[in-house]
Parts: structure tokens; sequence; C-alpha cells
């Protein structure tokens, strides 16, 4: 392994840097070698001398970069042209995350980005440093004010704060110290149980593209007299097909929505392997510790008390199987973060049974099994029925123009309506527990979100006109860093009183807790 | 609880107007293009501008005066409370030890009425829903100073 040199402590990035900054601009040179060939020879001279010139900036700040772990802070000094000097003091640190591509993984090395409170975005980024360097700054930088290098490496630890360390973090065995890791086979369960709806929507309106990789050809050759079938012609011989033999247009429509189905379901399975292999998951005094992916390696490191809230996400699928997956919501990321940067998966897939290990990992004082859900407003199945019933009746009338009386006996899909309502309803529902609010909703994908009574900060009571016919209303949970309002903490149809009432409670509990974010 | 300054209704129609003079000129200026391009006698050329720059012109000046009648707000000592929505109501709690900073801010027109926003941020990253637009301005100026004041009276002990 190459190790980074050192001078009165400070550092210099992996001797890979220059290597894999060029990397970054090979595509352009690609093009401009491509543009070149075809034509002068001044464009060729002009590109060789681009080049030469980017090496050259490119090494030059690679030499120029160096940083430093002081007691207090991180230094970083930089700068070809303009010399810059940055402290990032330690106490501000938030997040290191470590983040390898494929060639980063191959040359052993990972680039660390430093996320602070009040930024806005990423801190600093140390592109590259070699992988024990990067793990080890993320031990050194989340340690606690705790004047120790708590280093993976022993060998790499060193003595730039003035005290050697060579204890593991594996030999501090602290009492809640949890550990859990993925296999692969759960992943791809994860993957076929994972609510994509999204995904195959975008197949389908895709699907005029994917036809072209449907054995379409094939399939009508066995589902049509040989005189019809002109092979290049798919749509027309569909049409014909239907006008020739229903019976057979039909199958292959099925037959075609099936393998439709199949592939995106493969996608979805190939994704949450490729995304969150090799996942492990590692708390330990009061640090959490994520580290998964194939082709792009994630070690990411935050501190537990940065959680906003925390979402169990169960499908319909999961539900059945007693399978679920949990996220946490964090602050701390700036605003140029891409929102789901801002959830981490504390894991891709959970047994219903190991839930409570994984929320005491983040949350050690939430008494899960004891929770007492409580149930909506009954009136709210009354408004989950109305919103369903007003799209059959809509449909079945519109078709009924269309078609014919006949098409009113769609009316009958009321009764369905009535049941996927009160099953709806059977979702909904809201608990306290010790500091925590707990709030539930969805039918086809459940989320469960648990909010620690510090961490609200604001809280609003919205009533749509229905709603508020009903005399009901949504209790939304305002918490840090949420980045859209549909995946938030809400309550969904609490009787408008009542909703009230929860509000005065959770505003007198909010503020005895102070001043803490 | 307290609702907001009337003359923020003035403030809000004239805003409306302005729009709906805008939407009509645009929308005019499109049915012409469209009609000349295409040769296509319309049985009632204008209709469409017609009927923007009515609808427009009707919702700047009604609209205002519903809002007005359904906005609500109240500072109390541990919290702001703000209720608003003529169709989609909503009522809205901020803890004020959860106030991160307030501004004041006017636009040219808010100036010339003497009004002035009042904007309360949180950590929550929907801050926008803590704005309270049509204050006077030294109401605002005050209010201003009072929430900052607990910011730093709970930042001691």
């Amino acid at each position: 392994m190459n190790v980074p040199e050192e001078r009165d402590g400070w550092q210099r990035l992996h001797p890979a840097t220059p290597f894999l900054r060029s990397l970054q601009f090979l595509y352009a040179f690609a093009i401009g070698a491509i543009a070149a060939s075809t034509g002068v020879a001044a464009a060729l001279v002009v590109l060789l001398l681009a080049a030469l010139l980017i090496a050259a900036w490119i090494t030059l700040a690679y030499l120029r970069f160096r940083y430093r772990l002081t007691e207090e802070s991180l230094v970083i000094t930089h700068g070809v042209l303009f010399r810059q000097r940055r402290v990032i003091p330690r106490s501000r640190i938030q997040n290191v995350d470590l983040r390898a591509g494929l060639v980063q993984q191959l040359l052993g090395v990972t680039t660390a980005r430093i996320e602070t409170a009040g930024g806005r975005g990423t801190e600093a980024t140390l592109h590259v440093v070699g992988r024990a360097e990067g793990v080890r700054l993320r031990a050194t930088l989340l340690a606690q004010r705790r004047p120790q290098t708590l280093a993976a490496e022993p060998q790499a630890a060193m003595d730039t704060i003035g005290q050697t360390v060579t204890e593991p973090v594996a030999q501090r065995a602290e009492h809640d110290t949890f550990m859990n890791s993925v296999t692969p086979i759960e992943l791809v369960i994860a993957g076929a149980t994972a609510n994509r709806a999204g995904l195959l929507v975008g197949l389908l309106l895709g699907g005029d593209y994917l036809f072209d990789f449907m054995p379409t050809d094939w399939l009508l050759q066995r589902l049509l007299p040989p005189e019809l079938v002109e092979p290049g012609a798919a749509v027309d011989s569909l049409v014909q097909t239907a006008q020739h033999n229903l019976q057979a247009f039909l199958t292959g429509l099925v037959v075609l929505a099936l393998l439709f189905v199949l592939a995106g379901w493969a996608i979805s399975v190939v994704l949450s392997v490729v995304r969150y292999f090799d996942f492990t998951l590692r708390q330990s005094g009061g640090q959490l510790q994520f580290n998964y992916g194939l082709f792009t390696r994630r070690e990411k490191g935050f501190r537990r008390s940065r959680v906003q809230n925390v979402q169990i996400e169960e499908s319909i699928l999961r539900r059945w199987l007693g399978l679920a997956s949990l996220r946490v919501q964090t602050a701390g990321y700036g605003p140029q973060m891409k929102s789901e940067e801002r959830m981490e998966t504390l894991t891709p897939i959970a047994r219903k049974t190991g839930i409570p290990s994984y929320l005491t990992a983040v949350y050690p004082d939430l008494q899960w099994e004891n929770v007492e859900w409580r149930p909506a407003h009954p009136r709210a199945r009354r408004r989950l029925f109305i919103r369903r019933a007003l799209a059959v009746v809509l449909a079945s009338g519109l078709l009924a123009l269309w078609l014919g009386q006949a098409a009113l006996l769609l009316l009958v899909a009321l009764a369905p309506a009535w049941l996927l309502a009160a099953a709806h309803y059977r979702h909904l529902g809201h608990a306290r527990s010790a500091d925590y609010m707990l709030l539930r909703e969805g039918l086809w994908n459940r989320r469960t979100y648990i909010v620690p009574i510090r961490k609200i900060q604001a809280l609003h009571l919205r009533q749509s006109p229905f709603q508020r016919r009903l005399g009901l209303g949504t209790l939304h949970i305002e918490t840090a860093g949420n980045p859209y309002e549909w995946h938030a903490p809400r309550a969904i149809d609490l009787g408008t009183a009542y909703a009230r009432e929860c509000m005065e409670v959770l505003a007198v509990e909010v503020t005895a807790t102070g001043l803490t974010f | 609880m307290n609702r907001l300054d009337p003359r923020v209704t003035t403030a809000w129609r004239l805003a409306g107007l302005l729009a709906a003079l805008v939407l009509t000129l645009l929308v005019g200026a499109l049915e012409t293009v469209a009609l000349s391009a295409n040769g296509v006698a319309l049985p009632a050329p204008g209709a469409i501008t017609g009927l923007t720059a009515g609808l427009t012109l009707l919702s700047a000046l009604v609209w205002p005066a519903l809002r007005y009648r359904y906005w609500r707000w109240l500072v109390e000592p541990d919290r702001v409370l703000i209720q608003k929505g003529v169709i989609w109501r909503s009522r809205s709690l901020i803890p004020r030890v959860r106030v991160q900073h307030v501004d004041t801010r006017s636009s040219p027109l808010q100036r010339w009425l003497g009004l002035s926003s009042l904007i309360i941020y949180t950590a929550g990253t929907r801050g926008a829903d803590a704005e309270i637009p049509g204050l006077a301005a030294e109401d605002a100026e005050r209010l201003r100073d009072e929430l900052a004041e607990l910011e730093e009276l709970d930042e001691r002990p």
C-alpha cells in the first residue's frame, strides 16, 4: 500500500489522485481527438497543448493539496493560483462519507466527503485518499471530542494529535454495540418485494421502445396463420390478429404484459443487489456506520443524534412475507444535496421480528413492543371510501357514455372500493411512546414514522374541503431535512378537535426540550 | 387571534391585477398568432382572451377578500400560530424554541402601502409556511425583534 507522504503531520492525497483526475478529462479528450482526426493538424497541436497544460495543472494541484488533523480541527490547504486554507472545527463535522467508484475500488482508494451542519453542501472533499486512510479519517473525525485516534488499523494511526492510540474500534466494545449485515439472498428478496411501481409504469410508458426487444414476431408466428405473418410489421400484424382471432390477440397481450412485469421485477432485483451489495450497519458509541454498494462502494457514518426520524417501509408484498425496510432521515447536509442522500437506508430488508433491534440501535430508549396504536377518526373510513367511489362512478359513467349502459355494471366495483377503504383505515394510526411520536399510513406501501419529540420543528394541521366537511384534518409533523412533503411524518384524518389538542400537547413538550437541534 | 393589516387586500388586488394584465396580454398574443397562422375563423374571435381577462380579473378582485377573511396569526410567549386557507385550510404551530431566525421583507408595492412581511425560519425545510404577509411595517419590525429576543434569553441557561 502506498503510504501518503508525511511532514509535520501534513499529508498529501493518495498518489493515484493525478491519474484519477486526468481520467475525468479523458472523455473530453476522446471527443477532441475524434474531431481533430477528421480535420486540420493545427487542432491536434492545440489539443496536445491543452493536454499538457491540464496535466501540469493536475500535478500542481495534487502537490499543493495538503491536509492535517489537529486536536481541534481538520486543516486543508490547497490551490494552484489562489492559495486557500480551510479550517474545519471537528465539533462541526456531522458526517464523513467515503465513496469509491469501480476504478477507485480497483486502485484501493476512496473519496472522502466531509459534511458540516449549516454548510451549503459538502464542506470538503478529499479526492482521493487510500482506503485505510479514509477509514482512519472518518473514525478520528467522528470520535466524539475524545482526544484519541480511533484507528481501524493500528499501524495507520499516527501521532498528529499528540497521542497515539492503537486500540482498534472492535476492542472498545460497548454494551450498546449493534452490527448487522445483509446477505445477497436477502437483497434479492428486498428487490423482489420493493414497491417500485414507478419503475413498472416507466417500463410500460417506454414500452414502445422495449417492444423491439420483446419476442413479438415469435409470438405472432405461433398465434397466426403463417400467410398473415409479415416480419418487421409487428403492429400491423397485431391489428390483423385482433381482427382475425381475438382470443389469440388477447393471449398475446397477456403474455407481453407478463413479460413487462417480469422485466421490471428483474431490474428491481438487480438494482437492489448492486446498490446494497455487502450491506453492513454498525452502531457503536452513538455512531452509525453504513458500508454498501457493488460498483460504487459507499461508507457513511454519522452520529445517532443527527437522526431526525426513522421510517419503516412495508409494501403489501412485504407485509405478507413479514418483512420491512428501514430508513433514517438525517440533517446536516446542505440544500445542494440530492434529496435521496438525506435518507440513509438503515437496512434494505429485515424480518419483522428484527425491527426492534434496529430501532434500539438508533433510539435506545424507544419501547417499540409496548406501543399502543390509536386509529384515525372513524369518519376517515367514509372519506377514504368516497375518494375511491368517486373514481369508480366517474369511470363507469364515462364508459357508459362511450360503450352503452352495460358499462354501468362496473358500479359493482363500489363493493371492493369499500373493502379497500376499510383496509386502508386499519393501516392509519398514531401513537405516543415516551419521548416519541409514531405515525403510520399507507395501504399498498405502509410507512411508519418514528419522530423524537425533541426533533419536531413545526406542526401543521391541514384540511381539504372534504375533510373539513367531515370534521377531520391531517396533522403534519415537520422535522429538519425533510426533502419532500409526501414522505413526511403525518397522521391522516384525525378529528379536528383531537388534532388541535395533540398540537397543543406536543408544542408544550417541544418547548420543554429547549433549544436542541 | 390577530388579523392581517386590511391594507394587505389592496396589495394582493394590485398584484392580482398585474398578473391578470400580463396573462391576458399573453393569451391575446397567442390567440392572434394562432388565428393568423391557421387562417381559421372562430365563431367568436377573442373569446378565449375575453374569458381569460374576465376570470383573472374576477379572481384578482374577489380572492384577496376571501384570503384576508381566513387569515389569522398569533404570537404567544412560547409559540407562533398561523391559520389560513380559503379552500384548503391550514393551522401551523411553531414552538418559539425552534425559531432559528426571523426576517422582515417588503416588496416595492408593500413599501408603498406601508406594509411588511414577517418570515420565520426553523430548521424544517418548509419555512415558507411561517410567513405572515401583510403586517404594518412597524408591527413587523416589533415582532421580529421580539421573536429574536427570546432566542437569546433561552440560549443562556
